[in-house]
């Protein structure tokens, strides 16, 4: 049986699986009651507390400091951390309708988001720069639905939006154009003899892209459907995430100032191309292919942008506060 | 009272991705040792130094290492470290649940987190 007549069928049978999971789920929560945990008596500010100021508007959302008054009532979801994945995770939640508290025990929330100031400068901890502005936007403004993110292209219309420049020895540096068609004439431009490997590399890196999006489309399902689905639809994929950077790029060229080029880009995920799986080269090409984008206003615009959705479902996020330990119901 | 946000998930995405977030959250190790309903946390001054007693906070589930767990959810094992996630997961993971710090602070994220 191909495997074309197979996926319907696979499909089928996940999408059973996962309804009789959300029913098993949905009749198991219903009928649980958790117990509390040990010493819950002897801790318990919260049942004494009847209201939720909210936050101050002169206070930045991202330096809230804890207090006890400030831990809304009724929580539905208390989330360690404020990194990006905690504060999306929240703003989902919130979207839902959840009261979430977030703690962060450093004095900014926003994790690799965050930026701070000295002697006039602004510096960011993490975040550089995206691609693939018109699907990562619309995943941010999902859930940033009081205040949005506005990304600035990086470059200029006169070099041609231009958002990385490589230098080998004492070369000139070689600059690379927002757009897939100047990424390939630029190359085919410099490297005329090349056009075959140039083209060949960017048909490679979309490939391989379209094939670790099916890997993780895969990750929804149970493992037993992930199982088959690894091993009749994305062989490619593991094929490619078990090749270097550089032993497929070394089989595309014996150019070695193309090879330089077409690898570095290595910096944006800190391994050497011997080292790393072409998987995430060929991902970090196609991301930005359409150029690249800088949140306006500085990275910490993200969190900014996501804890009022948080607030405006009854939740907080709340700086400068450590957990000590988890409690865990006594079953 | 403020009005709560209750906008219904109606993008077929957005659903995706809520459900990725509860499949990832939902560590099989809460089944064994029980659901984490709450946390205890204290105040940290400027030092970093904790300050103050512990205050318990009541909640029908707690996320933790939400960032790690999605990575450690959408790589493969076999290809983390080849892809470079190895030594960044276990950077994540040693400050939540194998570090002197946690060990300190007590923390068994790992066996405790849900989001249920």
């Amino acid at each position: 049986m191909g495997v074309s007549k197979l996926a319907p069928k696979l499909f089928l049978a996940a999408a059973g699986a996962v309804g009789t999971c959300c029913v098993l789920k949905i009749l198991y929560a219903r009928t649980y009651k958790p117990k509390q945990p040990k010493g819950y008596k002897k801790q318990q500010p919260l049942s004494d507390q009847s209201s939720n100021p909210p936050r101050s508007p002169s206070t930045d959302c991202t330096r809230d400091a804890f207090r006890e008054k400030k831990i809304p009532t009724d929580l539905d979801y208390v989330v360690i951390g404020t990194g990006m994945g905690s504060l999306y995770c929240a703003a989902l939640l919130a979207k839902a309708g959840k009261k979430c508290l977030l703690i962060e025990q450093h004095y900014v929330a926003g994790g690799c988001t965050h930026s701070f100031e000295d002697h006039g400068y602004e510096f960011d901890t993490g975040l550089h720069y995206v691609g693939r502005m018109e699907k990562y936007k619309k995943l941010l403004d999902l859930v940033s639905t009081n205040v949005k993110v506005d990304w600035a292209k990086m470059g200029c219309e006169e070099d041609g939006y231009c958002y990385d420049e490589i230098k080998l020895g004492d070369d000139k540096p070689y600059k690379i154009r927002a757009g897939e068609e100047a990424f390939v004439s630029d190359l085919i431009e410099e490297f005329p003899d090349e056009a075959e490997a140039v083209r060949e590399y960017v048909r490679l890196c979309k490939r391989v892209n379209k094939k670790a999006d099916m890997y993780f489309y895969g990750k929804l399902f149970s493992p037993w459907i992930q199982y088959l689905l690894n091993k009749l639809v994305n062989k490619e994929y593991f094929e490619f995430a078990s090749k270097s950077t550089w032993d497929v790029v070394c089989q595309l060229t014996s150019n070695k100032r193309l090879r330089g080029i077409l690898c570095g880009q290595f910096g944006d995920y800190g391994l050497k191309p011997q080292d790393s799986s072409f998987l995430i080269q060929a991902g970090i090409t196609a991301h930005y292919l359409g150029g690249a984008f800088y949140p306006i206003g500085g990275s910490q615009m993200i969190s900014k942008a996501l804890i009022p959705t948080i607030e405006a479902a009854g939740g907080r996020v709340l700086v400068s506060c450590r957990v000590k330990t988890i409690d865990v119901d006594g079953r | 009272m403020r009005e709560r946000a209750t906008t219904k998930l109606t993008s077929p995405l957005l659903h995706s991705i809520k459900k990725y977030i509860k499949n990832c959250a939902s560590l099989r190790f809460a089944r064994r040792s029980g659901s984490a309903v709450g946390v205890t946390v204290t105040n940290v001054d400027k030092s970093g130094q904790n300050k103050g007693e512990g205050i318990a906070i009541r909640a029908k589930g707690v996320v933790s290492g939400a960032g790690a767990v999605a990575t450690n959810y959408l790589v493969p094992s076999e290809f983390r470290e080849l892809l470079g996630f190895e030594p960044m997961l276990q950077k994540v993971k040693s400050s939540i649940s194998h570090g002197e710090r946690a060990k300190r602070a007590s923390l068994e994220v790992e066996e405790n987190t849900s989001l249920c």
